[in-house]
């Protein structure tokens, strides 16, 4: 694939699973330059700074130390520069009443962290592809919730 | 006395010169004797006058000489003997006859003119004359000795006041006074008279007799004697206030009897006015109403009595008496009762009112209903709860049980103390504080039949009719029990509804505690199982060459029974879940949820060859999304749980009919339920698990042979009863499992 490099940013405070994800991304046909932060301060922070370009996604963890992801999403979708951004939650909690909600405050995709690999690869590459073909626009309730198995996804 | 016409007769008698000259001369010669010769012509002269004057006189007038012989009369005179004295004979008087006043004859020398002028005496009395033709006189002689110029008597004048009219009266007077004391002293009442100062001049011999005193002791005000030191200034202030003003008295008050015991008199005093309205008379009587009352008391006794006899002769007939007697005893008093009480007071305002209509009633003193309490092991103490003193409510008291009137009550039945109640109970210091002459209690008692307390009234006068009070009591008491009993409970339901309310708080705080177990489960439990199975899985990706078959089969174990701790940590979230989820009920086609379980399960359906048949299906109001869950889980279960080598065949049914219909006890039998039957041919299982496969965690396989974390019949029956309904199981081994739902139906 041709396309241009993805620029995206990860907030994990799990180490595990931000090597997960690099190495899943890696596996992935896909050039995508990922950046890393561990909480929601520092999220924020990075955002904010002028010097740093503003992500092509953002992949966020909703339990972080400090601040959490709920908190990072509700201070992105207020701040007009940063209300475009297509914010993916990666999250190993599923809660109805939580997904929805997140929905509802503009989430892209709601990613439950698969537990086999093969899985987590797939649900990455998926995000990345169908964000790129849909112009980033939010999909319908229903789909709004990507698990591994993409066959049999959102319906719980 | 015709005291008009008797002048007129002096008069025309005077015309006519009665006496002869003689007599005029033997008084002449009398006044010869004394006033000597010299003066003959004048006293001739002067007799002329004088016999014109005592003729002019309108009383009976005589004069007689020196020996006695009568010598000038008038016509009254002539008029009063109804004779005229023979001149020369009569001495003394001109009567026929004469009489002492109480009827002995008198001689003629003895009278008072006689003694005038033999003795110089003048005797003031009655006599009595009698006229020849038998009549009476009364008359009073008035004899005025004549002296002469040396002192001696010369004769004498004498007037005869005429009594007989005043005399009559008199015994008139005599003979009423007579028969009105022989009345008075036969009465069995006490009676005096008084002068309008109130001095009592007379007692009947019933006063003598009972108060055991004198007339000399009684005269004026010595009545005072025989009462009750205590009373007497309240008689007194009264008794003035009746002279005073002339106003009736009427009191009662004790009097002393001869026996030094004070009985109770009902004293009436009325006065006699004059013409001016000026009482000159009191006319007093005291009845004696301690008497009366014993009579009424033997006469109620034997009343008595006579109904224990007729008690005793059928005890039946006896207990059915005493409930009419007291539903009889006055109908009014009970429409009245109910009327008054059929309104929502409660407490103490309910109490009040119990005590206040006893008093509208009965009058007595002092009416209360006391709780009995405890202090420690035998202190024991009436608290009341509603007090009325005098006929107003008063601030609740406490007093000690012991040696009282209460005491016995709380122990027995009805107690009734009409009178000398503080010398029944000496030592009671509540009797002697309220000076309680008469009591009555009755006691209050529980549902279990304990003496509770009592309701009471204590009077410092006599109670005057104990049976009336008791029998009101009674109805009333059992009316306050019924409340004191309805406040027991209320007590009971603040307490349960407070304990009730403590543990709603404490549920509240565990359920809470529970949600953020079950959120960290939710969370942090899961993400050491998903990493060690993203681990293993990465493992046996990469590193697949290097690891030895052995190896390899560990790592797919060590990553089966991660993922087998996260399903049943998934499935336990999803039963907690169960509760708080979407309860939104909608009328839903049964069949659009079978037909949405069956595209979920499609790959399992088609893997064992599975059918559903689904038939007769009705609408149901139900929770869609909970009930998809519970088709799921049971649809699941029937594919799970199938025969090897036989396809499952699933039978869904569904009905609406009433309760009645179906064969289950819980069901209201009037109420419209959907019953939803599921049957399989699967294995089944023995009928005494029944029951067990809806609780949590339940297995009853091996999970080798079929995995599961024993949470999907709970969490079915869970939604079940999110729907107010019942799930039932029914099964025998190797004969397939049935499961009947019932939900409300509209």
């Amino acid at each position: 694939m041709d396309a241009p490099s993805i620029n995206l940013l990860l907030a994990d405070d799990d180490r595990d699973d931000c090597i997960f994800f690099k190495e899943a991304l890696e596996e992935i046909p896909v050039h995508a330059i990922l950046i890393t932060v561990n909480d929601g301060v520092e999220l924020m922070r990075w955002l904010s700074e002028k010097s740093n370009t503003i992500p092509d996604m953002l992949f966020l963890d909703l339990n972080m130390p400090r601040k959490s992801g709920f908190e990072c999403l509700k201070e992105i979708k207020k701040n007009q520069k940063l209300i475009k951004l297509p914010v993916i939650i990666f999250s190993t909690s599923f809660d109805k009443e939580v997904v929805n909600s997140l929905y509802n405050q503009g989430a892209q995709y709601y990613i439950r962290k698969p537990a086999v690999f093969s899985e987590l690869k797939n649900v990455i590459h998926f995000t990345l592809t169908i964000l790129s073909k849909n112009n980033f626009t939010q999909p319908s309730k229903e789909n709004f919730v990507l698990t591994g198995d993409l066959k049999t996804n959102s319906k719980i | 006395m015709k005291s008009s016409s008797i002048p007129t007769k002096i008069k025309s008698s005077a015309k006519e010169p009665k006496s002869p000259h003689d007599t005029k001369t033997n008084l002449s010669d009398g006044v010869d004797v004394t006033a000597g010769v010299m003066l003959r012509e004048e006293i001739k002269e002067s007799e002329t006058k004088y016999q014109e004057l005592l003729n002019k006189i309108p009383v009976a007038v005589y004069t007689c000489d020196a020996e006695g012989y009568i010598k000038l009369y008038n016509e009254a005179a002539v008029q009063m003997w109804g004779r005229k004295p023979e001149s020369g004979k009569a001495k003394w008087c001109g009567s026929w006859k004469i009489y002492y006043s109480d009827g002995t004859p008198m001689p003629l020398d003895e009278c008072p003119m006689a003694i005038a002028l033999k003795e110089g005496r003048i005797l003031k009395m009655e006599i009595i004359i009698e006229r020849p033709d038998g009549t009476k006189w009364s008359v009073i002689p008035n004899p005025q000795p004549i002296y002469d110029a040396d002192g001696n008597i010369s004769g004498a004048i004498n007037t005869l006041i005429d009594i007989t009219n005043k005399v009559e009266a008199r015994k008139k007077i005599e003979e009423s006074e007579e028969q009105f004391s022989t009345l008075a002293n036969s009465i069995q009442n006490l009676a005096w008279m008084a002068h309008g100062d109130g001095w009592i001049f007379w007692y009947n011999q019933r006063w003598y007799e009972y108060t055991g005193t004198t007339p000399e002791e009684m005269k004026g005000w010595g009545w005072k004697s025989v009462h009750d030191p205590e009373k007497l200034p309240f008689v007194l202030k009264q008794w003035q206030h009746s002279i005073e003003t002339g106003q009736p008295f009427e009191m009662v008050f004790p009097l002393r009897g001869a026996d030094k015991i004070y009985r109770s008199f009902l004293t009436r005093v009325f006065p006699i006015l004059n013409k001016e309205g000026k009482v000159i008379r009191w006319f007093g009587t005291n009845t004696d109403i301690h008497e009366q009352k014993t009579f009424s008391e033997k006469l109620e006794e034997s009343v008595k009595k006579r109904t224990r006899e007729l008690e005793q002769a059928n005890e039946e007939l006896q207990k059915k008496n005493q409930e009419i007697a007291i539903s009889k005893y006055n109908k009014r008093f009970l429409t009245d009762f109910s009327e008054r009480f059929s309104g929502y007071k409660v407490h103490t305002e309910f109490f009040n009112s119990l005590v206040q209509y006893i008093v509208d009633l009965t009058n007595i003193d002092y009416v209360f209903i006391g709780k009995l309490e405890q202090k420690g092991t035998n202190v024991f103490f009436i608290q009341t709860i509603a007090l009325t003193a005098f006929g107003k409510l008063a601030e609740n008291i406490q007093y000690p049980l012991p040696d009282g009137p209460c005491e016995q009550v709380i122990r027995g039945t009805l107690y009734s103390y009409p009178e000398k109640c503080r010398i029944t109970f000496p030592k009671n210091q509540t009797l002697i504080q309220f000076n309680v002459e008469g009591y009555i209690g009755y006691p209050l008692f529980d549902a279990d039949g304990n003496a509770v307390g009592l309701i009471a009234g204590m009077h410092e006068k006599r109670i005057e009719d104990p049976e009336t009070v008791s029998a009101i009591l009674k109805i009333v008491a059992k009316r306050a029990e019924i409340e004191m009993e309805r406040i027991k409970h209320e007590e009971t339901l603040v307490q349960n509804n407070k304990s009730l309310e403590e543990k709603n708080e404490q549920l509240e705080s565990m359920n809470k505690e529970l949600q953020s177990f079950a959120y960290i489960t939710s969370h942090d439990l899961q993400e050491p199982l998903r990493k060690i199975q993203t681990f293993a899985t990465r493992i046996l990706e990469k590193e697949n060459q290097n690891l030895s078959e052995n190896g390899k089969d560990k790592f797919n174990r060590m990553f089966d029974a991660a993922k087998r701790m996260q399903t049943l940590i998934e499935d336990l979230l999803a039963y907690s879940r169960t509760n708080r989820d979407e309860r939104e009920f909608e009328n839903t086609d049964l069949n659009e949820i079978v037909a949405k379980v069956k595209e979920e399960l499609k790959e399992e359906l088609q893997q064992k060859h599975a059918t559903i048949e689904a038939t007769d299906m009705c609408d149901a109001n139900i929770i869609p999304f909970q009930f998809r869950q519970l088709m799921h889980n049971i649809i699941g279960n029937a594919l799970k749980f199938s025969k090897p080598n036989i396809p499952p065949h699933i039978k869904i049914k569904s009905e609406v009919n009433k309760g009645i219909k179906f064969n289950n006890q819980k069901l209201l039998p009037q109420k419209n339920y959907c019953h939803i039957i599921i049957s399989d041919n699967g294995i089944g299982f023995e009928p005494e698990y029944s029951e067990k496969i809806f609780e949590v965690f339940q297995r009853l396989h091996g999970k080798e042979k079929y995995n599961g974390t024993g949470i999907g019949l709970a969490i079915v029956k869970k939604i079940i009863e999110n729907h107010n309904g019942i799930i039932t199981a029914n099964s025998e081994l190797g004969k397939g499992a049935t499961f009947d739902i019932f939900i409300p139906a509209t």
